[in-house]
Order: structure tokens, then sequence, then C-alpha cells
């Protein structure tokens, strides 16, 4: 299953080398068994990630980019491949010196609220991940719980007040600073508008864009929605049943998609100022097998179809 | 409940109210039921007469007053009577109540620490553990619960703390299960799933994220299980299962109290009437409880 | 030729332990057969409350305070419920924003289509067995006469969808109310969606669309009501709304919403969030987040007016043919109507 071509090893070495990159995944395979049978969730999916990038994953529903985002994390282990993070491979590592790891790679989720601890107050919550590993006293980690508190725009008036008192913009920017606590490298957001309102979601956005600058973040952003990743993404990979489809650069992929599936997601956007791109007659039929993936111009990966 | 928004709005009239826990909202709806809170008050004021036992009855329960045998209500020295072998009708009471809710408390405190050790347990790990321990206990919950109490204190002979075994045993299956079926639910919680992206190991998760946020219904069937506790102490007592005499329960009260029923009708009456209204308030307060760790119907 | 719906001064209020919330205040609208309307609005803007007080299913705290909803000359809100029931489902059809909690799980898609056209008296068994089949060949589920006899879990995501629809369209109703009816769908499959709703249309039904997404309302609408805080802050054909919005709010979501394509427009997120309606802002409820605020939108309510004020003309559409009523374009914002 694991079809480990040229052109594909070349996807994740690169320009930059290999030492350019903060994470990268390799060959990976992720197969859930279920009563009904195994479910492919991910295959052959190799991507990197360098310092300081943005990295923006699509797809739609049962595409596999929430698994792939757990799989980049280490929340679960790959069928198949391997993942590395800052040059150590995640399958060697356990335990106590995992746990170290996931210091630095930190993620916000889609429900704000539904990741928050409910019976915390909002400082405790951002001080959370400090009193998990031991940083500091409990003082000192509220001074910090403040302190982040107020640089994602939350009052610290508020910081003695639980979760379910804040509505869902400031609950995200709460969850936000608590990912931030442990000053990690790699910020792994996974559709973190999605259950906002439209205006609140904008300013989430601004929120990011303005903090993965300052903190010289390297984000992978997960989204169905494909202006979000437009604006946000440095270089953008389309999934699609588990496989990756196409990787390019952002312009590069809205200006030029190669592979049909991306210009069916492109073709099926409806656009505020503008109409709709006319759709294809006849729509995508994906295939069982896994085919290669191919280099088409310096950076755009797109798999044969 | 208000909501606290951005800046603008907030100084705009928003209102974003006090700091308040899950805890607090929750004693907060409490107090505002009357009938939950009088009840709360009563039950307070019957566990402190059932642990100021000895300094509040005015005789020991078994103590006997040759001279006033099935004294009437009023008598001097004996203000609500006595019984067939003199003995003080108060003080047998209240020694009574001081039986009744140690074996209801004692055994659901302690049908409750193994039913989370090992609903949790089950919940959490899950696989084998989960198979093996719900597998027990649904041999447990198929077992009739006095055919084991009958055994227990044929066994172990008519003692307080058989009595408070036989009823923990039968207690702990549903708890267990309850506890069970809450963690599987918030073990899928995303905020679960945060803290070991944060890092967390197995034991902080469990017991600092599951454990706390699974506790909300456990505490209101247990709120519910002590009066059915004081129910089954009476009832076994009743059954000639009880506790051993001379101490007092209220179920064997009543069961000498019928034999009497003509001479002497406070001797049922006044347990009766007693154990009717120490369950209902304890029932009320289960009720309470209930309503405030209800939350539908709130903004959340 | 099927009726059309007018709202007019529609009043819903919620009955909190200490307080009264009116969460849709003077709303007004009417929706032609054959016109799709969309009604724009972020959560707690009181959209999809307006759309079930139409409906009439309000939870037991709700109460319409005040107004008409008139389809074909009868009031809706002043019949009785039972007269109400047969209103429903046959009149007035409702598309939900999750299929899962619209169609009954124990049923199969048979029982649950025919049974409809059933309990209304429309036709016999065999019939209804007939058009429900042919209406989910029509929403585009394959081999229909098999897939009937399912049950909804048996289907994925986008088909259960479709089957709603179907719900929906089997009656062939004067009005559908569809509520977020692609939110919960993949792109691929929202346009799908959304040109079957548009066969309905074709075919004269009046559709009103509740929605947060201007690109689905511009695609499919051809009007719009904006609502904030339980009121309209603007009304008008939906084109002319986004390509020149009056109502500072409008324009803020519009400047809040990114699109494929336009990476060089600025995003300009509105600052603060909803109110909540406890303390609702006085004067124009949207004030507080208004860059364009001045000290009398504070103090003065906001009616709606016609929009561009004092006989001006809006040049960009001048013209635009047969004078329709819908041509018309409100909004409640003082400054909009005095200085366009």
């Amino acid at each position: 299953m694991v079809d480990v071509t040229v052109e594909h090893d070349d996807a994740r070495t690169g320009a930059d080398g290999a030492g350019g990159y903060l994470i990268t995944a390799d060959g990976v395979d992720k197969v859930f068994s279920t009563r009904a049978g195994d479910v492919h969730a991910v295959r052959d999916v190799s991507l990197s990630v360098r310092h300081g990038e943005t990295l923006g994953l699509v797809g739609e529903s049962g595409s596999g980019k929430s698994t792939m985002a757990r799989l980049m994390m280490g929340l679960m282990p790959p069928t198949s491949g391997t993942i590395t993070f800052d040059g150590v491979d995640l399958s060697a590592v356990h335990g106590r010196e995992m746990r170290r790891l996931r210091a630095r790679m930190q993620m916000v989720f889609q429900n704000p609220y539904g990741s928050l601890l409910p019976h915390y107050s909002v400082s405790a919550n951002v001080a959370e991940p400090l009193r998990l590993h031991k940083r500091g006293d409990k003082e000192s980690r509220r001074k910090r719980a403040i302190e982040l508190l107020t640089m994602v725009g939350v009052n610290p008036r508020f910081a003695d007040h639980y979760p379910r008192q804040f509505s869902g913009g400031q609950q995200q920017r709460v969850a936000i600073a608590r990912a931030l606590a442990l000053e990690p490298k790699l910020l792994m957001c996974d559709e973190p508008t999605s259950s906002l309102d439209v205006s609140i979601q904008a300013q989430v956005l601004a929120l990011l864009d303005e903090l993965r600058t300052s903190l010289g973040l390297t984000l992978v952003f997960i989204s169905h929605n494909l202006a979000v990743v437009e604006r946000f993404a440095d270089r953008v990979a389309v999934m699609c049943l588990g496989q990756v489809v196409e990787i390019a650069p952002t312009e590069v992929l809205f200006d030029s998609p190669r592979h049909p599936y991306t210009q069916q997601l492109l073709a099926a956007v409806l656009p505020v100022t503008k109409d709709p791109l006319p759709a294809p007659a006849t729509p995508w039929q994906p295939r069982a097998e896994v085919l290669p993936l191919r280099e088409v111009a310096p950076g755009h990966f797109v798999r044969e179809a | 409940m208000a909501t606290i928004t951005e800046e603008p709005a907030a100084t705009a009239g928003v209102e974003a109210g006090e700091a308040r826990s899950h805890w607090s909202r929750a004693w907060a709806r409490f107090k505002a039921n009357r009938l939950a809170f009088v009840s709360l008050i009563f039950c307070g004021l019957l566990i402190v007469t059932a642990l100021a036992a000895p300094w509040i009855a005015p005789y020991h329960f078994s103590e006997t007053d040759p001279d006033a045998r099935l004294a009437p209500l009023g008598t001097e020295g004996h203000l609500l009577g006595t019984d067939l072998l003199g003995r003080d009708i108060f003080s047998r009471l209240i020694y009574g109540l001081r039986t009744a809710l140690f074996v209801a408390f004692g055994a659901e405190l302690a049908s409750l620490v193994v039913a989370i050790l090992i609903g949790l347990s089950a919940g959490y790990i899950g696989g084998r553990v989960d198979q093996g321990l719900m597998g027990i206990t649904d041999v447990m919950y198929a077992f009739p619960s006095y055919l084991f109490a009958i055994v227990l204190v044929t066994v172990m002979g008519r003692s307080l703390w058989a009595v408070m075994l036989a009823i923990g045993i039968s207690s702990w299956v549903t708890q267990a299960r309850l506890v069970r079926a809450q963690v599987l639910t918030v073990k899928e919680r995303e905020y679960v799933e945060a803290a070991r992206s944060m890092g967390a190991s197995g034991t902080t998760i469990s017991l600092r994220y599951i454990l706390p946020n699974a506790i909300g219904p456990l505490l209101v069937t247990t709120s519910f299980a002590i009066p059915a506790a004081i129910g089954a102490e009476a009832g076994l007592a009743l059954l000639g299962l009880g506790v051993q005499p001379p101490t007092p329960s209220w179920g064997s009260m009543i069961s000498e109290g019928t034999s009497y029923i003509l001479a002497a009708p406070h001797l049922l009456f006044l347990p009766a009437a007693l154990f009717a209204l120490t369950l209902l308030a304890f029932t009320w307060v289960g009720d309470g409880i209930r309503d405030a760790f209800d939350t539908s119907g709130e903004d959340r | 030729m099927s009726p059309s719906l007018e709202v007019e001064g529609l009043r819903t209020e919620f009955g909190l332990r200490d307080r009264v919330l009116r969460v849709v205040d003077d709303v007004s609208f009417t929706v032609e057969p054959g016109q799709a309307l969309a009604i724009v609005g972020e959560s707690g803007s009181g959209k999809s409350v307006a759309m079930r007080s139409v409906m009439r299913l309000l939870p037991k705290t709700g109460r319409i305070a005040g107004g008409q909803a008139r389809l074909g000359g009868t009031d809706l809100l002043a019949l009785s419920e039972r007269q109400m029931r047969k209103v429903r489902g046959r009149d007035i059809g409702m598309v939900f924003q999750n299929a899962m909690e619209a169609l009954n799980p124990t049923l199969t898609l048979e029982r649950q289509l025919t049974e409809h056209l059933k309990w209304h008296g429309i036709c016999d068994h065999a019939e209804a067995k007939r058009r429900a089949v042919e209406t989910l060949g029509d929403v585009g589920i394959p081999e229909p006469e098999k897939r009937i006899r399912t049950y909804p879990f048996q289907l994925s995501g986008g088909m259960r969808q479709r089957a709603m629809i179907a719900m929906a369209m089997v009656t062939q109703p004067s009005v559908l109310i569809a509520d977020e009816p692609t939110t919960a769908v993949d792109v691929t499959v929202q346009r799908q969606l959304l040109d079957l709703l548009a066969e309905l249309k074709a075919r004269g039904t009046g559709i009103i669309m509740i929605t947060h997404d201007l690109g689905v309302a511009r695609y499919f609408c051809d009007d719009a009501m904006v609502m904030y805080a339980g009121r309209v802050v603007e009304h008008g054909p939906i084109r002319r709304l986004l390509s020149r919005p009056a109502h500072p709010y409008t324009t803020g979501l519009f400047e809040s919403t990114l699109e494929v394509g336009a990476r060089q427009r600025a995003l300009l997120p509105i600052p603060g969030s909803p109110p909540d309606l406890a303390y609702r802002p006085t004067g124009c409820a949207f004030h507080p987040r208004c860059g364009r605020a001045e000290e009398r939108c504070g103090r003065e309510e906001q009616p709606l007016l016609p929009w561009p004020g004092h006989g001006e003309v809006d040049l960009l559409h001048a013209g635009a043919g047969p004078e329709r009523n819908a041509e018309r374009r409100e909004v409640a914002c003082w400054k909009a109507v005095e200085h366009g």
C-alpha cells in the first residue's frame, strides 16, 4: 500500500533540504478496524511543513484531514509510515518523553467550548498545560495565564469566570491562549473558526494571523473552507478519501488547479461578489487504487487521476 | 445568564455577572427550591441528632425501667412512653435513627467508592478490563439482593456491618454501571483529547478531567440511594434480618409495635411516622439535587 | 398559482424566569410564488425564531406577541393548533440543517413520505407511493424504488439531506422554509442541493432560506433580509444589497466574509459580538460595534426606511426593469438614509 515513488519523495525533501522542516509525514497510512470492516482513513500521505510556514489542509468530511492532524500530533500511531517532529521519530518516543514533545506542538480544536474544561475557570484552563508540565508555582502560572489571556484579547477582569459564561469567539480565544501557554513551535488548528459566526470568524482569523507573525509559529491549518485557507496558508494540500491529491503553493493551487478533484472543489464555491464557476459536466470519480503523485512544477505535486 | 462578549459590547451594557462555578450554580438552584432546602435542614438535624445520640437520649437504648412497662405518651420521665420491657421510646427512636443513618451512609459511601473504582477503570481502560469488570457486575446484578442479604447475615451474624454490606452490595452494581456510562460519554469530549494533546497522563486524565465531570449524575443517584438504604435497613429488620437486638432499629420497633397495636398504638405509630418523615425528607433532598444538576432549559 | 406569504409586524417573545425577551421585533416581509428570500443573520439574530413563529413551532417558553402571517388570505397566527397542523407539511414545508433530527430514524422513507400525503388526505396509498418514488427520483436519489424501503441512517449525509428535501417537496407546498439546509453538507453537495431547491422554486414554490452564508444567499435567492438582534436592519434585492450594502452591519458582514479568488480584498472583522438580548443596547442595537456610530445612534430607535432616501436614485441599478415590489430597498440606519 505504501507507494514510495521518486516523485513523491521530492514532496518531502523539497528545495530547503530536510533540515528546513519542523514536521514531516512520510508515507503515512492509517487503518481503523471497526465491526463493519477496515476503514482506510489515511493512505500514503507525505507532507512536510517548514519552520514558520503555514500549511493549509483542505478536504470534505471523510477526507481524512482530521485524522491526519491527530497522527501528526502523535495522538494516535500511524498503521505504517513515519512522522518526524523536529528530527524526532514520533513512533520512537513514549511516555514522559512523548509528553515533553507534545508541549512543543499544540492544538486548537473546532469546538472551543468542548475543548475547554467546564469545571475550571478560564485562567485555570490556560494555566493547565503549565501545571501538567510542572512549570512554575501556582502564583506564577496564574500570572502567565493572565498575560496570555491579555495577549489573545480576553479582558483579565474575567479571568476567574468559567468557559460557559463566554461567547463562542471568546472561548476560542481562551483555547488559543491555552495552546500558546507552553510556547509551542507548531500550532495545529483543526477547523478553528468553523463553529463561529461570520463576524467572529474574521476576528479569530485576524488574531491567529497576528500571533503567528509575532511568535514565529508554524501552523497546520485544517479547514473545509477554501476561502479561509486561501487567505491563510502559504502552501495547500488537498485531501480526498484519505489521499493527498494535490499540493502546491497557495496561489498556484487556486489559480491553476491541476487535479480534477481540486477543480471540482473550487467550482463548488459560491462567491459573494461574482457568479460561481460552471460546475464540471461529469464529476470526478475517485479510483480505488492509489496512483502516484507527480511533480508538475517546482513544489506543485498532483496525483494521477 | 449573560455572556461575556467582546469589549465594545461589554461596555455597552453587557454585564458578565460574577464568576460562578458549576457547583455554585447548582447550589444556587438547590437553595431556590424551598421544599428541598427545608428538607436539607431537617436531614441535617437528623444527622446531628444521630451523631449526638448518647448525649441527647435520656436513657441508654437497652436500659429498662421495670416500674414503667408500656407507659403511655406523656409519662413523667418517659415523654414518649416505654415499650414492653420498659425501655424509653424516645431514646430508642434516637438510637434507631443512628442505626438507620449509619447503615445507609456507610453502605452508600462504600458502594460509591467501589462503583467509582470499577466504573472508571472499566470505562476508561476499556477492552478486556471493561469486559471482565462488567461481567462481574452483571452477575451481581442478576443475584436477588434480599437473598444475598440472607446469606450474608447467616454467615456473618446479625451485625451492623453485615447489614451495611448486604445493602451496599446491592447498590454498587447500578452505580458502577452509571459511572461507566458517564465515563464513556465524557471520554469522548474534546477537552479530554485536548488534555492528551497537552501531555496529560492517563491517571491525570481519568481523575482530574473525567471523574469531576462524570460525578453529577452519580451524586443524584446516591442521594436517592440513601433513603432507599434507610428503607432497606428497616425492611431487613422487619424480616428479622436486621441488626442484633437490643440495638434498636426502626424496622424491629415497628415489627414489635404491631403486636401491641391496641394496647399501645404509639409503639407502632411513633417509629413508623419518624421513618416515613425521614424517608420523605431525604427523597426531597434527592429531588432538589437532581433538579439542581438538571441544566436542560438553560443556555448550557 | 400558489398564494404568497405575507408576514407583517411579527413579534415573538420568550419568557425567562424573571423577564420577557423580545427575540423577534416587528418583522415584515413577503414571499411571492417562485421567489426566494434569504434571511441572513448571525446566531441570536432571531432569524430561526421568526420562521418557527410562522410555522407555529415555538418552544413552550416562546409566545407570538403580535403580527400577522397571511398565506392566501388566512392568517396562520390566528389558526387553532388543529387547523395549523393541516397547514404544516401541506401548505408550508420545512427543511432543516440536520436531516438526522428531522427524519424519524425508526421509519422507512416510504412510511415517512407517504404518511405525509395520507395525513393531509391528498391521495390514497398507491398514488402516494407512486408520488414518493417519483419525488425521491427527482431529488437525485438513485434507484428510488429500492431506496424507498431503507431507513434514514442507512443513507449517507448528502442522501439524507436529499431525502428530507423530498419529504418537504412531496406535498408540493406553496412555501418552503429552509433553515440552513446546506450548512452541514460538503461544498460539492451544497450546490447540488441548491439546484434541487431551485427546481422547486421554478415550479412556483416560494422559498425562505435562513442562512449565514452570503455566497449561498447570492446564488439562490432573489431578495435578502438582514437581521440583527431580532430586528430587520436591511431588506432588498440580494445582488444590489451585496454590491452596495447600505447598513453598516451588512457592510461588516460582507467585509468579514472571505472569498475565494479575492486575496487582495481586506479582511475587516466587525469588533465585538452580537448582543445578549437581555441587555439589548438602546437605539440601534448595532451601534456599540459600529465604526460610524454617533451619539444619535444610541439614542434613537432606527425604523426601516426606503433607501436610497430623499428621492436619490440608486444609480447602479436605475431602470433595472419593470417596477416590482421587491425592487424597493429599505434600511434601518438614519446615516445611510440621510447621507447615502
